[in-house]
């Protein structure tokens, strides 16, 4: 009975391997065969490709950004600048995407002016969006886990050649770990504050209440990208790049 | 060679092209012109006269309507029509606005219509002035007059009495009572029942209050036979007016003044010299003024009751059409949108209905064309408006009904006209970046005709999608374990500080160590088979662990003391007990030989260790 037990456990434990082993070389193949479909110009095929990897649970920001050129090739500039955007959350500083992406914004018919940022915090930001938040992430466990090591030694170790070093060394990390804590918390604030979307229809009539209670205030088209800040219903509150608030219907946009 | 060449001419190309952005857009700022002009410099009095002020340039949509100059010491002001022109050429808009003032001169001498100043902007743009003559009476007849007859200068006076009852000079109307904005019809009528050679008309009436519109005169006007208390008279029609009266009240149409040449049927003469002069061909002439008859009009305001909210002052009959010359389009391709209001009223003065186009066009001010037929006793034609639009996005667009608000005078009542909605089918432009909407910067002109970089080929490191990382058990595992490393390490170091710092620390800490090594020992004497070394070992391990963890020299400890101390330290009765006995034994057994078996041994030992361990629990 029991030994049942354990070769049940064991063969589970071998399906789990081989279905691991098996989904890497089915994605790997997905991904070359939808590059194929994108050089022959059959974005159609190539986008659902890219979305199957997706769709099995598996992300990079090479799958957004070869999904933005599809969309980009096929005229889709929303789905474009969606996957674009997706792609820079991964990989902030590739120049790759940013290229593309400002070509794609381009084609956005609404111009939206930036509003000027608190100059010190536009400097902090700007700095901490040039790592990933994943990046900035293990910099900060690390910093974390080598301040901790050093304190310990400094404890362990009273006098002596290592217990200055120790001492040294304590300082130093735990600089490095105020700036990249401090770095990794701005980006995670933002994270998980700030919510962007895209807008994804034509056409879009952004209003002054939820429910279409309110006025008409003005018309947004696919492609311009927004902040969502709160929810009612199916209608959300949105927020521009130059300040400008509404509400309007979920179904209009999509999160990045 | 030629297709390096060829990319070259296309990057100079493209800078030119950027160069001449940035000209024209230097430009831009001064590309404004103002002029100013009349459509004739010398007028007669009571004439109207047009002062047309344009403004041209691609800023002319946002110059703001000039004043109008101060002439009232010789004119007044009947109205303006505005219109608007636009070009489009590369995407460069050119805009003039066409302002015509309409005056009617009521002071001969000469003046001047002084400079006309419109700031744009903070830039004071100004006309010439324009010296303008304003002359009592309009062009002699035409046909050069005779000179009147020496001899007949005497008679003249008795003439004219004659001469008023045989010619005169009438004005009349269709109707008396109208309201603002219906027209007047207004006919000059001469009567006579002498032969007129010629006529010209000397002084024009006053018309200001009035809007009109003349109807044209025929090469040869119209005579026809009229017997008026019993004498048969020639009529002619010589000017026939539509007025627009633009007030309310009483007004009063000031009367015309007509100068005649009249022939003079031949009569006998005194004088054989004056026959001879006066009877040449055709008997004599004489030039003779007639005046009309001043016209009291009766001008009645429209109703208010049931006034449309967006009537703009037509009033006639009409009727309104909107056209597209396309309903598919592609997405920046400009469309014609022609709004054309056609029916009798007053067309000419028309505003331009307001049009609700959908928000993502872009619309340019119409050019606007007018068609005035002046036939039979009506005003009558159409007004065009022709909008250039373009969307700037694809989609189902739809201009919303265009409403035309009149009042109606066959049935005195507002009438409400609206065209059809128009829909217009816009696809998505064939190149998405040949459609840069206007107004982008120069930056982003740089990007036309570029492409988007190639897809990323290399493969990828794939990861699993889920919660954030900082999300994840892990991440806070590694927040947390740190913290009991660092705690514990924290501990470790009070241990060491205590254990160099407390003695007695360190020997309580020891104590357990040491009872174990004696014990050990004791052991070790108990496999060699000697009691008393064992109950020795046995008594030193109990004795130095009590001295180890009460911190007191253990040499000089007895039983007795043991048991106080231990009692003082609020240990159990039981424990104490039991630790002493096992002391006793020992005491007992080292000094007091007796054979003892192994199993004995070990049982004692079992005893006194766990004595100790006892022991070691309770303090």
């Amino acid at each position: 009975m029991k030994m049942t037990k354990m070769m049940g456990g064991v063969y589970l434990l071998l399906l789990c391997c081989t279905l691991g082993s098996a989904t890497a070389d089915e994605i790997e193949t997905l991904y070359m065969r939808a590059n194929e479909h994108y050089q022959k110009s059959d974005y159609n095929s190539a986008i659902t490709e890219y979305q199957k990897i997706l769709n099995l649970g598996y992300e990079s920001w090479e799958v957004y950004y070869n999904l933005g050129n599809c969309y980009y090739k096929n005229s889709d500039i929303a789905h474009a600048i969606l996957n674009y955007e997706r792609a820079r959350k991964l990989e902030p500083k590739n120049e790759d995407i940013n290229f593309n992406l400002e070509l794609a914004n381009l084609s956005v018919v609404d111009r939206i002016p930036q509003l000027p940022q608190f100059l010190l915090y536009a400097w902090i930001s700007a700095l901490a969006s040039l790592i990933s938040l994943q990046g900035l992430g293990i910099f900060a466990a690390g910093f974390y886990v080598l301040f901790s090591v050093t304190l310990i030694l400094r404890m362990l170790l009273r006098s002596g050649r290592f217990a200055r070093m120790a001492n040294a060394t304590t300082v130093l990390v735990a600089a490095g770990l105020v700036v990249f804590s401090g770095l990794f918390l701005i980006r995670v604030y933002e994270n998980e504050s700030i919510i962007e979307a895209i807008v994804v229809a034509n056409k879009v009539d952004v209003a002054s209440a939820p429910a279409g209670a309110g006025t008409e205030l003005f018309t947004l088209h696919e492609g311009v990208k927004l902040q969502i800040q709160d929810r009612s219903g199916s209608w959300l509150k949105i927020r521009l790049a130059d300040g400008k608030l509404g509400w309007l219907l979920d179904d209009a946009i999509e999160r990045i | 060679m030629s297709n390096l060449e060829s990319r070259i001419m296309k990057r100079v190309n493209i800078a030119v092209v950027m160069l001449g952005f940035i000209i024209t857009d230097g430009l831009r700022a001064q590309d404004l012109q103002v002029s100013a002009y009349v459509n004739s410099t010398q007028i007669s009095l009571n004439q109207q006269f047009e002062l047309t002020v344009e403004v041209n340039g691609s800023d002319a949509n946002r110059a703001p309507q000039p004043e109008l100059p101060d002439i009232n010491s010789f004119a007044a002001f009947l109205g303006t029509s505005t219109s608007v022109s636009t070009q489009i050429v590369n995407t460069q808009t050119s805009v003039s606005r066409i302002y015509s003032h309409h005056f009617v001169a009521t002071q001969a001498g000469r003046h001047q219509i002084p400079a006309i100043k419109l700031e744009v902007r903070g830039k004071v743009y100004s006309t010439n002035p324009i010296d303008i003559e304003v002359v009592k009476s309009q062009a002699a007849p035409q046909q050069t007059p005779t000179r009147p007859a020496p001899g007949s200068r005497g008679n003249t006076g008795n003439e004219t009495q004659d001469l008023s009852q045989v010619l005169f000079l009438r004005a009349e109307t269709n109707k008396r009572t109208v309201y603002q904005n219906e027209p007047v019809i207004v006919t000059y009528k001469i009567y006579t029942a002498v032969s007129v050679n010629n006529y010209g008309i000397s002084q024009l009436p006053n018309m200001v209050g009035f809007w009109s519109e003349e109807f044209p005169a025929a090469q040869r006007p119209r005579i026809y036979d009229q017997v008026i208390n019993g004498r048969q008279f020639k009529v002619a029609e010589i000017k026939k007016l539509a007025l627009f009266p633009q007030s309310p009240g009483n007004k009063t149409l000031e009367p015309l003044t007509v100068e005649c040449e009249v022939q003079l049927p031949r009569r006998r003469s005194r004088d054989i010299f004056d026959s001879f002069f006066d009877d040449s061909f055709f008997g004599r002439t004489v030039r003779q003024q007639i005046r009309s008859n001043a016209i009291d009009v009766e001008v009645l305001p429209l109703p208010e009751v049931g006034k449309p909210v967006d009537f703009s002052g037509a009033v006639g009959s009409f009727s309104i059409s909107a056209i597209v010359d396309k309903t598919q389009v592609q997405a920046n391709e400009p469309v014609t949108l022609k709004l054309k209001i056609s029916g009798t009223g007053n067309i000419k003065i028309l505003s331009r209905p307001k049009i609700e186009f959908p928000t993502d066009f872009e619309v340019y001010d119409p050019k606007v064309s007018e068609n005035i037929r002046r036939e039979g006793d009506q005003i009558a034609g159409d007004k065009t408006f022709e909008y250039v639009i373009i969307p700037r996005f694809h989609g189902n667009q739809i201009i919303k009904p265009v409403a035309l608000s009149y009042f109606d005078l066959s049935s005195k009542t507002y009438r409400k006209l609206s065209t059809d909605a128009i829909e217009i089918a816009v696809s998505k432009g064939k190149d998405t970046f040949t459609a840069v909407p206007m107004g982008t910067s120069k930056e982003e002109v740089k990007f036309i005709g570029q492409d988007i970089r190639f897809i990323q080929q290399r493969m990828p490191e794939f990861q699993k999608i889920g919660p954030v990382f900082y999300k994840t058990a892990m991440f806070f595992g590694i927040l947390i374990f740190p913290l009991f490393a660092i705690a514990g390490a924290l501990a470790y170091r009070r241990h060491l500080d205590k254990l160099s710092s407390n003695e007695a620390y360190a020997r309580s800490r020891k104590a357990n160590k040491m009872a174990l090594k004696r014990l050990g020992k004791a052991q070790s004497q108990l496999r060699s088979g000697n009691p008393r070394e064992f109950y020795s070992e046995v008594s030193k391990a109990l004795m130095g662990f009590i001295g180890d963890k009460l911190n007191v020299p253990s040499a000089g400890l007895i039983t007795d003391e043991v048991e106080t101390v231990l009692h003082n330290r609020g240990i159990a009765d039981s424990v104490v007990a039991e630790y002493l006995d096992c002391l006793k034994t020992c005491d007992f057994m080292r000094f007091a030989p007796a054979k003892s078996d192994n199993g004995e041994l070990q049982g004692f030992f079992d005893k006194a260790r766990k004595a100790i361990i006892n022991l070691d629990k309770a303090i």
